[in-house]
């Protein structure tokens, strides 16, 4: 737990990050009984940006979740939402934090728009304007020919889209959203990558975690790897793609192939590795010593005659693998 | 050679003890009910070996005077677990196949070898087990009263024989109600209600049903128990021996085989029934069904639905708009299928009853009891943990409402509920209301003073009934609040107030201890009277009902004069004692609502716990002096 001597010195210095920080977790640690969840993870993220959450089942991103969506009672360390703490200000928190969690409990005795006017209360929207308000999330969320309907009734990606209306309903400042596009068909996962930029666009700050890695990738501005409740990695793409030194894997196909030649190829500065495969070879290329067209350049040199030449898109998989190593609980 | 097995593989029974034994809650309820049932018999024990030896030391209790002593402490003793069982057996087999379609894992057992009949037994020798365990626990107090003497061996044999049968009795009908039911919640609610019916019938209106119970009770008391002209054939079964008593329980036997066989062909066709309310199915086809004769017949709906949108109390808002059992229009539905029988019964009551004998009445009031005491306790224990079962409490305890607000909001959305049951209530309390109206009286100042006393009753029996039911309540979400599992919450709720309703029974051995120890002499009544006040003040007090109970006491005084039973004579005049009365039922009145407002506080201030959230409101952080100042320095 949090202790007011840990959290004396750092409060006014929390209030003024509370400008700039949207979120701030300091050694944060979760424990469930002996077991730790999260172990010491620090973290800051400033307002506006997108940030993802990335790690295996049961490496502590939904218990963090749940300490900033103010849900969680015990841990040690401080937890921080727009300069708000989390366990002297909980309430506060909930009023700038919007939070969606991983399952989609949704009232079936509700109509959507029953479901909005029921969570508008809960969030305190006065009456007068709560009408205006639920119509203007139904529309962003394009839920609007769907208001009448049961909420038991609606497909898993339109009960995925409700979810983020209802949190949307206090203009929180910042977005928690653990899991959203888990079980959506692709249609409903793009439907919701559009509604996230559109967020994103209009300045909240949104944490997402998903395993849905190409997604993230496209969406965030920075990342975070978390594996057996620690931070083993966090900024941008590039920056964890550098410092993972990931290598870039190029197919190339050769016309006139020959051991002598494999062997010129190899020496080229950056490659690491060159292995024959059926109908080509795959180059292991160190992208941060040599660009893809400075080697496309030393093969032509070596005096190959490329009839394919494909560099494969680097991706987070092969950075969350490599950071990863599969150790899930 | 292969060796036939004697003993036929068992998988599923197999499973499903290792399973009780790993869980806390097998150890906790066995320990709470093996504590309950020895503390009752020790007890009663105690009382009669002090009837056998009056006036002597404990000590000298166990001399020759005890010698005997069995043939009236072993029939109560039985009496006791029979009690038991019915009180916990449709707790242990009503989750039996409903947990299986909880967690989806019926259809895995289809899909294997073992035949619908082979899980029904298995699953009934899963259950039947723990509560033979426990009977078993109780049988070295039987071995010693039956060494006291007065207890012929045939009737050890008998009750051991007929304990058998009523635990598989009311393991079938728990196995039953856990086949028809998709959930573990209403399959428990079905099964006490089926079995509160059947000891209704059996017990209380005394219907010569063939259940061992009634086998064993006639058996003891024959006819004079059972009344005229119901007694041969029971009584004739009940005091069988031998193959005669096996012939006797053939009635039970077959009603059990037809039970599982029902069991077993409601496995499959009810195995995959959705979650949905049976209550709200029904309501819809009656609706439909009006509405249809509404169009022909070109008739007005009394209680139209209302579009409405939550204002300031959306949680309230929810459970009172929204719910099957919030809705007026499908409560009044409710309050009709309660208040026509009960009406029904006052009247029967009322027209052939003796008027000053109220105890059909007051097994009627004890009947509705049961049934409000249930609805009340299910619904309120399960307010938190069916939002953790949906999924929709992290949603909920994520928006800006207080932990406090909530739980306000939860029972708030209750009281209609308890408005409908509350007025079958008060129809009994009225009846009785009317049968002791002194109607000849009415022009006197007596009879005045009488009508007064008995509106003043009226008043205070609605009022007491009111408070009990909060309090029943707030327990009940208190305790079944912060559980996971809505049939968690439901069986904490309802063993502590069903122990809490039950234990009470203990304390009335003392009061009639103290009438056969003090009125002996015309010039000890005043002490005794005052002394049986005291008791009963100190019963009401400690007594889930205490207040309803000193209700019912202060109707019995006001109509039959009992302030002046212990004065008449003495220096102690009517009115003296009847503002000891007054007194005893103001205390009593005073200290439940206080009761109830004490857990209604403890619940509010502990709603950080039962929610799993911390709050503004419950938790305010208090900074330490230095803290603060270390915080001057640092800003």
């Amino acid at each position: 737990m949090s202790t007011a001597d840990d959290s004396a010195g750092a409060t006014p210095v929390q209030q003024q990050a509370g400008g700039r920080m949207a979120i701030s977790l300091r050694n944060l640690w979760v424990s469930y009984g002996n077991f730790d969840a999260v172990k010491g993870i620090s973290l800051e993220i400033p307002r506006g940006e997108v940030f993802g959450f990335i790690g295996p089942n049961g490496a502590g991103k939904s218990s963090t979740f749940r300490v900033l969506a103010t849900l969680q009672r015990k841990f040690r360390g401080q937890a921080y939402v727009c300069g708000l703490d989390v366990l002297r200000q909980p309430q506060q928190v909930r009023d700038v934090m919007g939070f969606v969690p991983d399952f989609f409990g949704v009232y079936e005795d509700l109509t959507a728009l029953e479901y909005l006017h029921f969570f508008a209360a809960a969030y305190k929207v006065p009456a007068t304007r709560r009408k205006g308000v639920i119509d203007d999330v139904l529309t962003l969320t394009d839920m609007s020919h769907k208001a009448e309907s049961p909420v038991d009734g609606l497909s898993r990606g339109m009960k995925q889209r409700l979810a983020l209306a209802r949190v949307l309903l206090h203009d929180p400042q910042v977005l928690l959203l653990d899991e959203p596009s888990s079980g959506l068909d692709p249609r409903a996962r793009i439907e919701m990558r559009e509604l996230l930029k559109a967020l994103k666009e209009m300045g909240k700050t949104i944490v997402i975690s998903s395993h849905i890695l190409s997604e993230l990738g496209q969406l965030c501005t920075r990342i975070g790897i978390v594996e057996l409740g620690q931070l083993v990695a966090e900024g941008s793409l590039q920056e964890i793609y550098r410092r993972l030194q990931v290598m870039r894997l190029i197919h190339i196909r050769v016309e006139n192939a020959s051991a002598e030649l494999e062997q010129r190829v190899r020496e080229i500065p950056g490659v690491a590795k060159v292995e024959t495969q059926v109908d080509r070879w795959a180059i292991s290329l160190h992208e941060d010593q040599t660009s893809l067209a400075e080697l496309h350049a030393g093969l032509v040199d070596a005096g190959t005659r490329l009839t394919m030449f494909q560099p494969e898109a680097m991706d987070m998989e092969t950075a969350f693998m490599k950071l990863t190593e599969g150790r899930t609980i | 050679m292969r060796v036939p097995r004697l003993i036929p593989e068992l998988p599923l029974l197999w499973r499903e003890l290792t399973e009780l034994s790993a869980r806390k809650r097998t150890y906790v309820i066995r320990s709470i009910g093996a504590i309950v049932i020895l503390s009752a018999v020790l007890l009663m024990l105690d009382g009669v070996s002090g009837m056998a030896a009056s006036g002597r030391s404990t000590a000298d209790r166990l001399s020759f005077e005890l010698m005997g002593v069995g043939s009236v402490a072993f029939p109560r003793i039985v009496s006791i677990l029979f009690l038991a069982v019915e009180l916990l057996m449709p707790a242990f087999t009503c989750g039996a196949i409903a947990m299986e379609k909880e967690r989806n894992t019926l259809g895995t057992l289809f899909v294997t070898r073992l035949s619908p009949i082979t899980i029904v037994l298995e699953k009934l020798g899963s259950r039947l087990i723990p509560m033979l365990t426990i009977l078993l626990l109780t049988f070295p107090v039987l071995a010693f009263v039956y060494s006291l003497g007065g207890v012929e061996s045939s009737r050890l044999y008998a009750a051991v024989w007929l304990l058998f049968w009523e635990s598989v009795l009311y393991a079938s009908i728990g196995l039953l109600c856990s086949a028809w039911y998709s959930t573990t919640v209403a399959a428990f609610v079905a099964s006490y209600v089926l079995t509160g019916f059947l000891i209704f019938l059996t017990f209380l209106m005394r219907l010569p049903l063939p259940t061992p119970q009634m086998i064993w009770q006639a058996g003891e008391v024959g006819g004079y128990w059972l009344g005229r002209g119901r007694t041969a054939f029971l009584y004739s079964l009940g005091s069988s021996t031998g193959w005669g008593l096996v012939l006797a329980t053939l009635p039970v036997m077959v009603s059990i085989a037809a039970m599982l066989l029902l069991t077993r062909s409601l496995l499959f066709r009810r195995a995959f029934v959705g979650h949905s309310s049976m209550l709200l199915k029904i309501f819809r086809v009656v609706d439909n069904f009006f509405q249809r004769l509404n169009d022909r017949a070109g008739g007005v709906m009394i209680i139209p639905d209302r579009i409405s949108l939550p204002g300031l109390d959306p949680v309230a808002w929810r459970e009172r708009e929204k719910k099957t059992l919030g809705k007026a229009r499908y409560l009044v539905r409710v309050l009709m299928v309660f208040e026509f029988p009960v009406m029904f019964l006052c009247i029967m009551f009322v027209m052939f009853g003796d008027a000053n004998n109220s105890t059909n009445m007051q097994g009627v009031l004890f009947l509705m009891w049961a049934i409000t005491g249930m609805m009340v306790a299910v619904k309120a224990a399960t307010l938190i943990s069916s939002e953790r079962t949906r999924e929709t409490l992290d949603a909920l305890l994520s928006t800006s409402i207080t932990n406090r607000e909530l739980l306000l909001q939860k029972i708030l959305g209750m009281r209609r509920l308890m408005l409908v049951m509350g007025t079958p209530l008060l129809s009994v309390h009225l009846t009785l209301f009317l049968m002791h109206c002194n109607y000849g009286s009415w022009d006197t100042l007596a009879g005045l003073a009488n009508i007064g006393l008995l509106l003043l009753y009226l008043v205070v029996a609605m009022a007491a009934s009111w408070n009990l039911m909060h309090l029943m309540a707030w327990v009940s979400l208190l305790l079944g609040g912060r559980s996971r599992g809505q049939a968690k919450s439901v069986l904490m709720a309802t063993i502590l107030l069903a122990i809490w309703g039950v234990s009470s029974v203990l304390f009335l051995r003392t009061e009639g201890e103290l009438y056969r120890g003090g009125f002996s002499g015309y010039g000890r009544e005043y002490e005794a009277y005052e002394t049986v006040q005291f008791w009963r003040v100190q019963k009401r007090l400690f007594r889930l009902d205490g207040a309803v109970d000193a209700a019912q006491q202060f109707l019995s005084a006001a109509t039959y004069g009992s302030f002046r039973q212990f004065s008449i004579g003495s220096t102690y005049g009517t009115d003296s004692s009847m503002l000891l009365e007054g007194l005893v039922l103001a205390v009593v009145l005073g200290w439940h609502w206080g009761l109830y407002r004490f857990v209604r506080w403890l619940t509010l201030r502990m709603s950080p716990w039962i929610l799993e959230r911390s709050d503004t409101d419950a938790e305010t952080f208090t900074r330490t002096r230095a803290t603060q100042s270390l915080m001057k320095g640092t800003g």
